[in-house]
């Protein structure tokens, strides 16, 4: 929160963790989740963008074929482009902005706006826009994140003023677990805005400070080029402190310079990582001469992603059916195993639940305890211990 | 995804279930490769209205940010079918076990030792900028080797930023700072170190220092103990350099729920801790601080004399432990219930909520 993180951001480049550091406050954010599984270089990013394209178009390729086979009339016309990454980026992009004005509407907090597209930019590691259509994820990361930064709202309320109808709450909590699996269930984030606000206020106890205005006139433009950065891939490479000096230095290279100087001399700071700080201006300025992507653009992409569909999820197709029949026939083999557990149970008199003979009567009636039972059984696996509780 | 999620289930097994409660049950559990205990608190998902339940969603959000000794330890976080496991520390027992087990006997230096432990804990949320929230005895666990652990963050959340409002329903009331009770919704770690200075208080009296039936009756326990506040104890902040500030730092009698009291006097806390010394008793009154900015920080109190005074603090693994091992518990919101009037837990609640009158009815995505 506050213009340390200047200091800390030096040491967090070096990649030099270190676990017998973790109670000097320089190494807080170096505990953080976001310092330990959310950064990778540019290179490690577009690798993991590309892999998960290219599996997913893969496993539609494959689909289309096997569905060919099934059904030698389909008519899935197969001759359509596959989206490339940059178009999935595009995509992404474009829903990422979307964000804003529903949080505006909201009147939700910064907070929420930034860690909702966090989340949806984690998602996007290992998955595809084939997979997870980005504007179910965009809703579903805006949704989880109302929770975990304290704004939250009734997923009701919630899709009735976002769906205008179209969107029920049962869609966007559908894909919650999902998302929260692909985040690691890591909710905590550090936003550049705040490291931005940080430094402002650090700014106003310097010595030769400027004026007031000046300061807020800067820092306006600042949080500006902040919310640019968010739609750029910033924060899965650099730190929050890193972004924020990269903003800094575009709207004042003078101000931020005197700042740099003033906490090396006053309080022992390194000098910033000056590649990091020329990294953020450089994305920004790509997105910034890119502008935003056409509506036109984004239809032409969302018609060819519509058609890019593994066959096994599109219904009315050969391998849909096949699909659905697996799953009949998965489901009546777990019926069996069911009855069989209770044979089983039967016999026993007890099972590793305790009281297993009042549960099983319930189960019949109600299927949530029966699937829990299940569950449970599965839990232990082979091991059968059988404790008493 | 699914793969990860997998290899890390199949890393424990689940045992014999210790604690059930209406949101979560808790499972004794081993690590298959290592054999090392653990505890397996499965939370029920998919059945709320809402979605995940956002006390899950605190507790495994702090607690995969929180590595410190005297904080409970999440090893893994899994997901089977729709429920949600976190994979914790196995701790044998806890601080409210020990308080009542009338068997043992507790020497001053077992005292100092736990209140460090619980400090240490306690100022590493802090300097994270996380609020417990719900620090009482019975959520300061303790392992096999005396160790204590912060545990329990369901209610947890980060400092808020000046201007946004909290939530003045969490803490179980017993351990509830004035402040909160008067219903500011602008606070500090403040309000978790009043919490540790009634657990220091109960540590010493072994038995609850400030139970009231309600919260009206709370703060007349709490004046009775210590005097009614006067404006000089409590004072209206008139500094406006921190204009940002200025809703944190308000006096009392402008507190919203705030409601003139019976004068009661002042009683130096010696006349009923009479066996604590003076290095015990400078800490309790600095933690039992009326106006939340002159109560000391945790970090600080662990630099008060009382700790670096003789007796030492016991070392842990010499700690008074119960006999008993710990029993089935109940989990929230079943602890509420159970407790009926006098409750000990603290009631789970929402901060902000934003204004659905003034969301505009119409949205376009593309």
């Amino acid at each position: 929160m506050n213009g340390d993180g200047v200091i800390e951001e030096n040491v967090a480049q070096q990649e030099t963790h270190d676990t017998q550091n973790t109670h000097t406050p320089q190494a807080i954010y170096h505990d953080s989740s976001q310092y330990r599984h959310w950064r990778f270089s540019a290179e490690e990013l577009h690798e993991k963008r590309a892999a998960a394209n290219g599996k997913a178009v893969a496993v539609t390729r494959a689909g289309w074929d096997e569905e060919k086979e099934l059904n030698p009339e389909s008519s899935l016309s197969t001759s359509i482009t596959p989206p490339s990454v940059q178009e999935e980026d595009d995509l992404i992009v474009y829903y990422l902005s979307q964000i804003r004005p529903i949080c505006n509407l909201f009147q939700f907090p910064e907070n929420v706006e930034a860690t909702a597209m966090t989340y949806m930019k984690r998602v996007y590691l290992a998955n595809s826009v084939v997979d997870l259509h980005p504007k179910r994820v965009m809703l579903t990361s805006l949704f989880l994140a109302t929770k975990t930064v304290n704004t939250p709202i009734s997923a009701a309320d919630f899709a009735k003023y976002v769906g205008k109808g179209k969107i029920s709450a049962e869609s966007i909590l559908d894909i919650e677990f999902l998302i929260s699996q692909n985040l690691r269930f890591e909710f905590a984030t550090h936003p550049a805005h705040r490291a931005a606000w940080g430094i402002y206020l650090d700014m106003q106890t310097m010595a030769s400070r400027q004026s007031q205005q000046v300061l807020d006139g800067v820092y306006a433009e600042v949080r500006q080029l902040i919310r640019v950065s968010r739609l750029t891939y910033a924060e899965l490479i650099y730190s929050p402190s890193q972004i924020a000096l990269g903003c800094f230095s575009m709207v004042n290279k003078g101000l931020l310079d005197e700042y740099v100087g003033w906490k090396k001399t006053e309080f022992g700071a390194e000098e910033p990582n000056a590649n990091a700080v020329e990294g953020v201006v450089n994305l920004i300025n790509i997105h910034k001469s890119r502008g935003g992507l056409k509506k036109e653009a984004v239809q032409d992409i969302d018609k060819r992603l519509k058609l890019w569909q593994d066959p096994s999820k599109v219904e009315g197709t050969a391998m849909y059916k096949k699909k659905q029949e697996q799953a009949e026939q998965e489901d009546y083999e777990k019926r069996a195993k069911r009855q069989l557990e209770v044979e089983r149970s039967n016999y026993d008199g007890e099972s590793v639940f305790g009281e297993a003979l009042p549960a099983l009567k319930r189960s019949r009636t109600n299927e949530g305890v029966e699937e829990e039972q299940e569950q449970e059984q599965e839990q232990n696996g082979s091991q059968q211990v059988k404790q008493e509780i | 995804m699914d793969q990860l999620n997998n290899a890390i289930m199949k890393r424990y097994s689940k045992e014999r279930k210790v604690g059930e409660g209406t949101y979560a049950s808790v499972y004794q559990g081993h690590c298959v490769e290592t054999g090392r205990l653990v505890a397996i608190k499965k939370i029920k998902i998919g059945q709320f209205k809402d979605g995940l339940d956002m006390s899950a969603i605190r507790e495994v959000k702090f607690l995969q940010e929180l590595k410190h000794e005297n904080v409970i330890e999440m090893l893994d976080v899994f997901s089977a079918k729709q429920n949600l496991n976190l994979v914790l520390e196995f701790l044998t027992t806890d601080l409210e076990l020990i308080i009542k087990d009338r068997s043992l006997i507790f020497r001053p230096g077992d005292i100092k030792s736990w209140m460090a432990m619980t400090l240490r804990g306690v100022d590493w949320c802090h300097r994270n900028f996380i609020l417990h929230r719900d620090l009482k005895p019975n959520n300061l666990l303790i392992n096999d080797k005396g160790i204590l652990k912060v545990a329990d963050f369901g209610l947890a959340r980060d400092v808020a930023d000046p201007g946004m409002k909290m939530t003045c329903q969490v803490i179980t009331r017993w351990y509830r700072p004035p402040e909160l009770l008067f219903g500011a919704r602008a606070y500090s770690s403040a309000v978790d170190v009043w919490s540790v200075g009634c657990i220091f208080a109960e540590l010493l009296l072994r038995t609850p220092y400030l139970p009231g039936e309600n919260d009206i009756e709370q703060l007349n326990t709490i004046f009775r103990a210590l005097g009614t506040p006067s404006e000089s104890d409590w004072p209206v902040c008139t500094d406006r350099m921190f204009e940002a500030f200025a809703n944190a730092r308000q006096g009392h009698t402008t507190l919203p729920s705030y409601i003139k009291f019976k004068d009661y006097p002042k009683q130096p806390l010696e006349d009923l801790f009479s066996a604590a010394g003076n290095d015990a008793i400078d800490l309790l009154g600095k933690c039992l601080q009326y106006d939340p900015h002159e109560r000391i920080s945790a970090g600080s109190a662990l630099r008060l004399p009382y700790f670096s005074n003789q007796p030492k603090p016991t070392p842990p693994p010499l700690l008074p432990k119960p006999l008993k091992q710990l029993e089935p518990r109940a989990l929230p919101p079943d602890a509420l219930a159970a407790q009926g009037t006098n409750k000990r837990k603290a009631e789970a609640d929402q901060d902000q909520k934003p204004d659905l009158r003034k969301v505009a009815r119409k949205l376009d995505f593309q």
